[in-house]
């Protein structure tokens, strides 16, 4: 069930307010009851996956607890953590090693080609996996204490807000949560939907308006030119986060009109000033996932200095592979990697006098940084490497000095979508938050936005581009 | 709440949907669904195409002497089941029966050889490769009804029914099981709900007005319109995108083959065979063009394929067809609504009076074979 869809929106409206209207010992049935329709909508029978993952995963945290001797926990969260990758394997990246494998294997006249799986990739299955493995994680870490209530440890993982696209929560957040008695707060419901309201404006007004023009560009790459090129790259890198941003903002915000605070999950990135403080409030659930489970274990920055680059690829290389089975997706990570490790190294080597930039040279930074987040975004929108080459290719090229091509979007339609970028970030610079708490201000406020939605809205039920991770 | 629980079970049902749209349509005023609208002003609610099917004269059957010889049976779209779908259009037809392609209806049939049994098979242009590709609904479109005391048509159906010679009572309860869970999860998780939504909540006259003002300023700010209409090139005819889309299998500008133009034929050889065993009297095709392919077949760079004059010209086809091409070139606009995918009630009235002609002509024709 996509957020931008009435059916959403009437199954919000019925979901939380039932949740409001029942005794709290059934709430946690009502959530759990609701989160399986909700990812049944997609596909039902991948529900199994899903119970298969939660059964695992729910057992070997009580044996976890319940074991003192250390290599039977460690085997324990082998079997949980291999249970989970093995799904993630098995659907998401066996048609992509299999690719892989036959290209190496070709080379020999006697091999034949393995054959593909021809199965859809379950909704939401990198998501979900990694919430479960950090459950086992931090039990068998000892930070946690395992939840013994199978529906509540179910609905951990399932939690619809949160489900098919994060943000990815840790155990200590939320656990708690489902366990606590919430009280009815109307502030609580009007911030929630002022959030909603918002990241519906940024999906379905900024995310899908970009999306029509950078598409009909990607269309046919070699008709294009540099500087159409050049104009969609900037515009995708809105396109992405307004899209990825939104949808974490609608189930932050349907989370906590029921009163659940789920973690952030963007800190307007692309003010950074630099690409480590880039990964510091872009998609920050899986960059702390990330540096928690894999960096730290790996060493960290603890380490020789050598060892620390090759941590920070290992890291970025297999966040790019999180993204998607596709080489585009490890190129994008390595590049960000490589960004890393230039800029710790020049952190390294030559050590900053740690003065307060100027506005100059600060906001000079925060173009340098865009630059280069967007110059990696052409390969996560590339469908494959050639096209990915194409663009790169015409960008740096004399033909970014002819005009823009005109065919693909009409004048209005890019001021229009110049202008919604500008708001936006004068919006995040200066209003990071929509303040709920004069009562008359939030009805006219949301209902402004409800409306800008619907006039100026694509309603096309456009799947959001994180969906597919 | 509970208004829109009522409004989101109501929605899981298309029947309930049907059912409840058709109520709307019979209360006055500001419910009433705008289904009256022509299809693609409803898809596009841009306000300047707002054009009601009603706009033009009705068709009127054409004079002829009525002496019942004929039982005509159509196989055909919402060209035919919108328009003319009564007997009394028809010269000298004794019986009409219909099946719809739409929801793949089939014959099965026992002929009253006393009677000159006509087939028509008619085919919107843009129907023609997605029907023709199902051949396992377009081979068994015709078929001898194992009843001789019976003769009927099957509505289609969107899901085969699971058959399976239960051997055992496993294979019994597997078979039941999951015809009842596909039931089930057809209606739960129904994959048309947020169309039923629309309709339930949204498709009423009195929300006209909103969505011609939201349509109004995107088109007027940003030239842009709903994904399923393009605009004619002289911004006064509305087309269906698939029939332009060259992705689309219903495009009139897709490049169509020599060697697919020859599978299409064999399809519909195979349909003509079907009603010669059956022992039709007479067996016509008619295919309606798109209506950008009668005006506009150079739209935006891109050229008409001749889908519908290559079929008709072609020697391998063995249907006789009732070719209105010439007639509609000539009438152009005059023969479609300017906002709807049909033919207007011109168009329909040409197309009656031709295919009346020839069921005349067919009369004439069988009386001289019996003397």
């Amino acid at each position: 069930m996509l957020y931008n869809s009435l059916q959403f929106l009437l199954f919000f409206v019925i979901v939380t307010i039932t949740y409001w209207y029942i005794p709290n010992r059934f709430r946690w049935l009502l959530l759990l009851l609701a989160s399986c329709y909700f990812y049944m909508a997609f596909v039902p029978i991948y529900i199994l996956i899903l119970g298969f993952t939660i059964v695992i995963d729910y057992i070997a945290g009580i044996y976890l607890e319940k074991t003192t001797h250390k290599k039977h926990k460690k085997l324990l969260l082998i079997v949980s953590l291999v249970a989970n990758i093995g799904v993630l394997v098995v659907f998401k990246y066996f048609n992509f090693l299999n690719t892989a494998l036959d290209n190496v294997l070709s080379y020999s006249s006697q091999h034949t080609p393995f054959p593909f799986l021809k199965i859809l990739l379950p909704i939401g299955l990198s998501f979900h996996t990694f919430q479960a493995m950090s459950y086992t994680i931090e039990v068998y870490r000892g930070n946690q204490k395992a939840e013994k209530h199978f529906g509540i440890y179910a609905l951990y993982v399932m939690f619809y807000p949160q489900l098919v696209a994060g943000p990815i929560e840790r155990p200590q957040n939320v656990l708690w949560q489902f366990h606590k008695n919430h009280q009815y707060d109307f502030e609580n419901l009007k911030s929630g939907l002022m959030q909603m309201a918002f990241g519906f404006f940024k999906k379905v007004v900024i995310a899908d308006r970009l999306a029509q023009i950078v598409d009909s560009i990607y269309q046919d790459p070699q008709s294009q030119n540099g500087k159409t090129f050049l104009v969609a790259t900037i515009l995708y890198s809105f396109q992405i986060y307004c899209d990825f941003s939104g949808y974490s903002d609608i189930g932050i915000g349907a989370a906590r009109t029921m009163g659940y605070e789920l973690v952030p999950n963007f800190n307007a990135p692309y003010m950074a000033r630099s690409i480590s403080e880039f990964w510091s409030k872009w998609h920050m659930s899986l960059s702390t996932w990330f540096k928690d489970y894999l960096y730290i274990p790996l060493g960290g920055s603890r380490v020789k200095l050598y060892r620390k680059y090759l941590n920070l690829m290992i890291v970025f290389l297999v966040s790019g592979l999180w993204h998607g089975a596709n080489w585009t997706f490890v190129i994008w990570g390595a590049l960000h990697g490589t960004f890393l490790v230039i800029e710790n190294f020049i952190g390294d080597y030559f050590k900053s006098n740690n003065s307060k930039p100027s506005l100059i040279t600060a906001n000079l930074k925060r173009i340098g940084v865009f630059l280069l987040v967007s110059l990696a975004w052409i390969f996560f929108r590339s469908p494959n490497l050639g096209t990915a080459k194409t663009v790169l290719g015409k960008i740096f090229s004399s033909s970014v000095l002819q005009p823009f091509d005109h065919t693909v979007a009409k004048s209005s339609t890019l001021i229009f979508a110049v202008l919604l970028i500008i708001g936006l970030l004068v919006k995040e610079y200066l209003w990071p938050k929509i303040s709920t708490k004069n009562t008359a201000m939030f009805y006219l406020t949301f209902g402004l936005l409800l409306l800008v939605c619907y006039v100026f809205g694509i309603f096309n039920y456009e799947q959001f581009i994180y969906f597919q991770f | 709440m509970l208004v829109c629980l009522a409004l989101y079970v109501l929605s899981l049902s298309n029947g309930l949907t049907v059912k409840f749209t058709n109520l709307k349509n019979r209360k006055a005023s500001i419910v009433n669904s705008d289904t009256e609208m022509s299809d693609l002003y409803r898809f596009s609610y841009l306000s300047k195409f707002r054009e009601s099917p009603t706009s033009t004269p009705k068709v009127v059957a054409t004079k002829c002497d009525n002496n019942a010889q004929i039982d005509l049976y159509q196989v055909g779209d919402s060209y035919i089941w919108k328009y003319l779908n009564n007997r009394a259009y028809y010269c000298n037809v004794n019986k009409s029966t219909m099946v719809k392609t739409n929801n793949k209806g089939k014959l099965y049939l026992n002929l009253d050889s006393s009677k000159v049994n006509v087939l028509l098979v008619e085919f919107a242009e843009r129907n023609i490769i997605r029907i023709l590709q199902d051949t396992g609904y377009t081979y068994h479109i015709l078929n001898k009804a194992n009843n001789p005391a019976v003769s009927g048509i099957v509505k289609g159906e969107t899901r085969e029914s699971i058959s399976v010679k239960a051997n055992s009572k496993w294979a019994k309860f597997k078979s039941k099981f999951e015809t009842v869970s596909n039931d089930v999860s057809d209606v739960l998780f129904n994959s048309h709900i947020n169309t039923n939504i629309e309709l339930n909540l949204w498709n009423m006259a009195l929300f006209s007005p909103i969505k011609e003002f939201k349509a109004n300023v995107n088109y007027y700010l940003f030239g842009s319109v709903d994904k399923d209409v393009r605009i004619s090139s002289n911004q006064k005819q509305l087309y269906l995108a698939s029939t332009i889309d060259t992705l689309s299998n219903e495009s009139s500008f897709q490049r169509i083959s020599d060697a697919k133009l020859d599978t299409l034929i064999n399809s519909f050889n195979v349909i003509y065979q079907q009603a010669k065993a059956i022992g039709f009297n007479k067996i016509y095709l008619s295919i309606i063009p798109s209506p950008v392919s009668v005006l506009e077949p150079r739209y935006q760079g891109m050229q008409y394929n001749y889908l519908v004059d290559r079929l008709q010209k072609s020697q391998k086809l063995q249907f006789q067809c009732i070719d209105i091409m010439p007639e509609f070139r000539q009438l152009q606009e005059k023969a479609y609504f300017k906002a709807d995918s049909h033919w207007n009630n011109y168009g329909a009235q040409l197309w009656l009076n031709k295919f009346n002609n020839v069921l005349q002509q067919s009369i004439k024709e069988q009386d001289n074979s019996s003397n």
